[in-house]
């Protein structure tokens, strides 16, 4: 995504990079979107920024005044990254909050790549719990493959990591987790992922930013294959390209065996 | 939080000072102040006005002195007199009114002529016919002209009067640096650049926490602002979503 990217209409009258409405300069001679400046006037969300919980105020990124997006309604942008933006988002059919990852598939992603995300992202939300964020809904829109999946509304581990290291430590240092809960942690965590490959799914990039912490403290593991098939399907190499996140790669993988 | 005279809060409205409080002040004293008051009003609402009237047919400098004598019509008449709060919006008063001027079998040479007295709104006939909307008034009613004109009339003085208020309080250049959070545009602004613009400390939380302000504010602005044009306080937020309907079907 490009934000510093000017919008046009095909009649060359600029439009709202927002909401895509012709901008307005009748009024005081600035162009401005009248769409987007009144719904910030309906905008219900009372909560100071500065007073969320950790994981809103690590986000950089655009306002966070709703846009629709097919049956989703995007209320505030939660993540970004590499593979993708992430939003804290209003199912509007069922009226619940998720998260939903929207993944731009790139100029060379063609049928069969998208058929076969769906197939695996389908595979995947088959997989059923408590310690994998459950998939809700996949699907493509207007050039992108999108999921949602339940809203887990502690943080990544390793934010929280960082967050609790900068806090405790004066010197500065990152402080290491307590070994029992680190222990803990790891053995949930391997318990859940050998659920996972009971159901013939690999994860193919656990990671402390996949691992994601509830208000309990309990860890949920995300993105189960998904992104990392995206992109593996949507690079020109992709049969020939290391797939995951170097830090934390298995040796095969490293060697270039994708499974 | 703590309650300003005279603003609104959230959930609440002041109606000490609505458009209809004005023109029932108008219509039952012969004080200077009413006058003048309905007088900023007729200003206030000039845009839609002339928009309606462009809409049903009328040459740019005929439509400009229809405006002109309507609102001379509405203060030398005091028609608003038997106008109603409870019967509705002050919205559907003024589009009722000029319909019915329109209409009205009366002289308008002479009302051009009375109409010429006042001056509500000094325009040239380029800055009047920007006002009226043209690439919308294709496809569009007289009536939907009028009210998309009022929503954007509502929405950008809204803007301007929140540029007037942190103006006062010495935050302009601020207000300047974050308003594209508000008001959208070609380019999609970007709290990185912006804190890197204002030079916040602790830059992304704290731009996030100004914008969220500038926000409420804005909110709070418009909120007061429909208040004045409506009967009851639960009528606010239903006008608003209202006005918002008119403008995302104009976009």
């Amino acid at each position: 995504m490009n934000n510093s990217q000017t919008v046009e209409s095909k009649t060359t009258q600029p439009v709202c990079a927002q909401c895509g409405s012709r901008l307005d300069s009748t009024i005081g001679g600035e162009s401005i979107c009248t769409n987007c400046l009144l719904r910030s006037a309906l905008d219900q969300d009372d909560s100071d920024p500065d007073k969320r919980s950790r994981s809103d105020q690590s986000i950089a990124g655009k306002d966070g005044a709703s846009i629709e997006f097919g049956d989703y309604e995007l209320l505030q942008e939660i993540g970004r990254g590499g593979q993708g933006v992430v939003y804290r988002a209003r199912q509007k059919s069922l009226n619940r909050i998720v998260a939903l990852k929207v993944i731009a598939l790139g100029h060379w992603a063609t049928e069969p790549h998208v058929k076969r995300f769906r197939r695996e992202a389908e595979a995947a939300a088959r997989l059923n719990h408590p310690g994998i964020v459950p998939i809700y809904e996949v699907g493509e829109r207007d050039g992108a493959c999108y999921f949602s999946m339940g809203l887990v509304e502690g943080g990544q581990l390793d934010a929280i990591l960082e967050s609790a290291s900068r806090t405790d430590s004066s010197c500065g240092e990152r402080e290491p987790m307590p070994t029992r809960s680190a222990v803990e942690l790891i053995v949930k965590l391997a318990r859940t992922v050998q659920y996972a490959h009971e159901h013939n799914i690999l994860h193919r990039d656990i990671k402390p930013g996949n691992i994601l912490l509830d208000q309990k403290g309990e860890p949920h593991l995300t993105d189960f294959g998904l992104a990392r098939l995206v992109e593996a399907e949507s690079t020109v190499t992709g049969t020939l390209e290391v797939l995951g996140t170097p830090s934390y790669m298995a040796p095969e993988q490293a060697a270039g065996n994708n499974a | 939080m703590k309650a300003t005279p005279g603003t609104l809060q959230e959930g609440g409205a002041s109606f000490a000072t609505t458009h209809w409080s004005v023109v029932a002040q108008s219509a039952l004293t012969d004080v200077p102040e009413a006058s003048k008051a309905l007088e900023q009003l007729c200003e206030m609402y000039w845009p839609p006005i002339y928009s309606f009237i462009r809409r049903r047919g009328y040459a740019p400098a005929d439509a400009q002195d229809l405006t002109q004598s309507f609102f001379a019509f509405l203060l030398r008449t005091k028609a608003y007199a038997r106008a109603d709060r409870q019967q509705g919006r002050f919205r559907s008063f003024l589009l009722a009114s000029v319909k019915h001027f329109l209409s009205d079998n009366w002289d308008r040479d002479r009302a051009v002529k009375r109409g010429g007295d006042f001056e509500f709104l000094s325009l040239d006939q380029q800055a009047a016919e920007a006002l009226y909307d043209a690439p919308s008034a294709g496809d569009s009613t007289a009536e939907h002209l009028f009210e998309l004109r009022w929503a954007k009339t509502l929405t950008a003085g809204a803007l301007n009067s929140l540029r007037q208020e942190l103006q006062t309080e010495g935050k302009l250049k601020l207000f300047e640096q974050l308003k594209n959070f508000l008001t959208g545009g070609s380019v999609l602004p970007s709290y990185d650049d912006a804190s890197a613009q204002t030079g916040l400390p602790r830059a992304t939380v704290t731009v996030k926490t100004h914008v969220y302000r500038l926000r409420q504010r804005y909110r709070e602005i418009v909120r007061r602002e429909i208040a004045r044009t409506v009967s009851a306080a639960h009528e606010i937020d239903e006008e608003l979503r209202y006005l918002c309907d008119v403008l995302a079907e104009a976009a």
